[in-house]
């Protein structure tokens, strides 16, 4: 049944076989370039989001370490003021200490050789403030002797610098262990001079704490502020 | 990556060379004499099992095997490979390898990709691009075609050291004058382009892209301009590229030329949506080339074509529109700036037009210490191009015009003067016009 010019089966499944192909090659040309074109969105799609968030951490680390830089600033201040404060505690601890230490020895003074000359120069000053005609000498009870003895020298230069006499009196009230010296009173106790050791060391005390302090410490104006502090070196 | 990721990327690129296939089925029909080579101590025992077993199976049976043995066979495949000189042995492992790629691609492909290791890094790449300098037609053919599948779907970067000598082994045929070989070497080519990091090396190795242009400008085939056009189209996506490509190789004319001829659609597809890649990549380098190629009016007589595809269609609209939206600002400075940069000066409307002339004439002469007619003096002296000349003649006599009395003197101090009486005497006619006009600028007592 072959008409000329027909085809075989042969040869129309040969000729659909190319037609096929043909599409099918077409077809796949045509998805890749679909697929290449998506790669490329992909690409400029990923980029866009890397930059994005990579931004975003920059930021979010930039305000971390700016949290964790103050963080460590206020941690930083408040060790310098605790430090500061322990400074200053150790100080006040160290003058008390010394002090203390002070007052012991005031007491070896009174066994001291020059006590009774002493004795003599504080109960001038003690003429000398009240400017009164009667006075009190209050006294330890075991000084007696020494402070009637050093009274009549003591008021022979009050008479002398101020050309007034003095009555005085004596009263052995002070207690045996306090360290010594006279405290002397008028107009019926009303007027009071302390000039016993421990006043003495007390006034000395108050009035001497800048010039100990310096010696001690070294010269910084008294305020710890300064971070390098100088007391610690053996210079002073 | 997941599963599913990856299964998306393995669609291998198309490839069609009956005359490979035809070589192929050659070889296939030599068996090889496996235990003789086993006996000279070439392959193992092991090796050979493998082969015979594998052989024994007809094409349609195979899968099966690769399906469970298929990691043994690419590792066997490879090591061939690395370590066999004979011609009829590569030869034959090469069509093992790709009857194995063809049978069953989603499967088979990944095995290939990860043959990496510690002692081979470069596998399983490093063993077949070898292959490459073999003395014999098939071994690099086969090869070539081998690489462009792997190579397009694997997502691990490619070896750099390898790609030199691959490149060079593409462009020597791609500049042969064999046109199966070409055909192999284009499609080749095409496969490995869909990865990012050739692009920057194929743009780097100039005898391939002009080895894909000399076949645009002399093979009219449909479908080996596809191939090349492709190709182009893919390079056209990187920024480095779109910015060079026109200045480089005049490549805007030549497309401009094959849509005008193409009768098959999927050419003037890639044309098109290569001129879409150059615009959005790099405008202010392609369009005087786009405006003096007339691309507007070819792409407004192209959309009145009834096309089946829905991208042409949409790469004419974005054409279309940009272009036009372009045309407005081409009257500005800064694009006449780019157009003198670019030394290819065209008739468009900034050159005659009075407005700008009378705006931006000082502008050539005092902005930037005068590079504006500097370079436009240079032009006339240096380009060959009788369009480029005529125009910069007459934008010579407009920036006089507009300026006055002391542009006479910077075109004079500049050589401008002499050049231009010279080219009075120039073969092309406009450019002799347009000298003649200018010069009567130049000397003339009044503006």
């Amino acid at each position: 049944m072959s008409r000329p010019g027909a085809l075989s089966d042969n040869e129309i499944q040969g000729e659909m076989n190319k037609m096929v192909a043909f599409i099918s090659q077409e077809a796949r040309e045509k998805s890749r370039e679909i697929q290449v074109k998506a790669d490329e969105e992909f690409a400029i799609e990923k980029a866009k989001i890397v930059r994005q968030e990579s931004l975003a951490i920059d930021q979010q680390f930039e305000k971390k370490r700016k949290q964790a830089e103050t963080g460590w600033k206020i941690s930083q201040s408040t060790a310098l003021n605790s430090s500061r404060l322990k400074v200053l505690q150790a100080r006040n601890d160290h003058l008390e200490q010394l002090f203390e230490d002070a007052g012991k020895d005031v007491k070896e003074l009174a066994s001291g050789d020059k006590y009774a000359k002493a004795l003599e120069a504080f109960i001038l000053e003690v003429l000398l403030i009240l400017l009164s005609p009667t006075v009190t000498l209050a006294h330890r009870p075991k000084d007696t002797d020494l402070i009637k003895k050093a009274t009549e020298s003591a008021n022979s230069s009050y008479k002398e610098m101020s050309g007034r006499e003095c009555k005085i009196e004596f009263d052995a009230s002070l207690p045996d262990d306090s360290a010594g010296g006279v405290v002397g009173s008028t107009l019926g106790g009303k007027i009071k001079v302390d000039n016993t050791l421990e006043e003495r060391l007390k006034i000395l005390r108050e009035k001497m704490l800048p010039e100990l302090r310096s010696a001690l410490f070294g010269k910084d104006k008294a305020n710890v502020t300064s971070p390098s502090r100088s007391y610690l070196t053996p210079e002073n | 990556m997941s599963k599913t990721a990856t299964k998306a990327a393995l669609l291998p690129p198309p490839f069609y060379s009956p005359y490979l296939d035809d070589q192929c089925n050659k070889i296939n029909s030599k068996p090889v004499p496996w235990e003789g080579y086993q006996r000279a101590k070439l392959v193992s025992g092991d090796e050979v099992q493998l082969l015979k077993s594998i052989n024994k199976l007809p094409q349609s049976q195979r899968s099966t095997t690769f399906a469970t043995q298929g990691a043994q066979y690419a590792s066997l495949y490879i090591n061939l490979l690395r370590k066999l000189q004979r011609v009829d042995t590569v030869q034959a492992v090469l069509v093992a390898i790709n009857d194995m790629l063809t049978s069953d691609p989603t499967t088979t492909i990944p095995l290939f990709h990860s043959l990496s290791t510690v002692e081979h890094p470069e596998d399983p790449y490093g063993p077949i691009v070898k292959c490459l300098s073999m003395d014999e037609e098939f071994a690099i053919l086969g090869s070539l075609r081998i690489l462009g599948v792997l190579i397009a779907t694997d997502t691990n970067p490619f070896p750099q050291t390898l790609i030199s000598p691959l490149l060079k082994s593409i462009s020597t045929l791609l500049n042969g004058t064999r046109q199966p070989l070409w055909e192999v070497a284009a499609q080749a080519l095409g496969a490995i382009l869909g990865r990012k990091q050739f692009r920057d090396a194929v743009w780097a190795e100039e005898q391939c892209i002009s080895g894909l242009l000399k076949s645009l400008k002399t093979n009219a085939n449909p479908q080996a301009q596809y191939w090349s056009l492709s190709s182009l189209w893919m390079l056209s996506f990187e920024k480095e590229a779109a910015e060079g490509m026109d200045r480089k190789y005049d490549i805007i004319a030549l497309l401009t030329t094959v849509a005008k001829a193409s009768v098959k659609e999927k050419v003037t597809r890639m044309v098109i949506a290569t001129l879409r890649n150059l615009l959005t990549q790099a405008p202010t380098q392609n369009l005087p080339s786009l405006f003096v190629q007339k691309t507007l009016a070819l792409v407004s007589s192209l959309q009145e074509r009834k096309w089946s595809d829905e991208e042409i269609e949409d790469d004419l609209t974005y054409l279309s529109t940009e272009l036009k939206g372009r045309l407005e600002g081409l009257t500005t400075y800064d694009e006449y700036l780019s157009e003198l940069e670019s030394g290819k000066l065209v008739w468009s409307p900034t050159h005659e037009s009075e407005d700008f002339w009378k705006e931006n004439g000082a502008r050539l002469g005092q902005e930037d210490s005068g590079k504006g007619i500097k370079r436009l003096v240079e032009l006339l002296k240096t380009s060959k191009d009788p369009l480029v000349l005529a125009v910069a003649a007459s934008d010579v006599g407009q920036y006089v015009k507009s300026v006055g009395d002391k542009a006479k003197a910077t075109v004079a101090e500049q050589g401008g003067k002499t050049r231009m009486i010279e080219l009075m005497g120039h073969d092309n006619a406009d450019v002799r016009y347009r000298a003649l006009m200018s010069v009567q600028r130049l000397m003339s007592l009044h503006a």
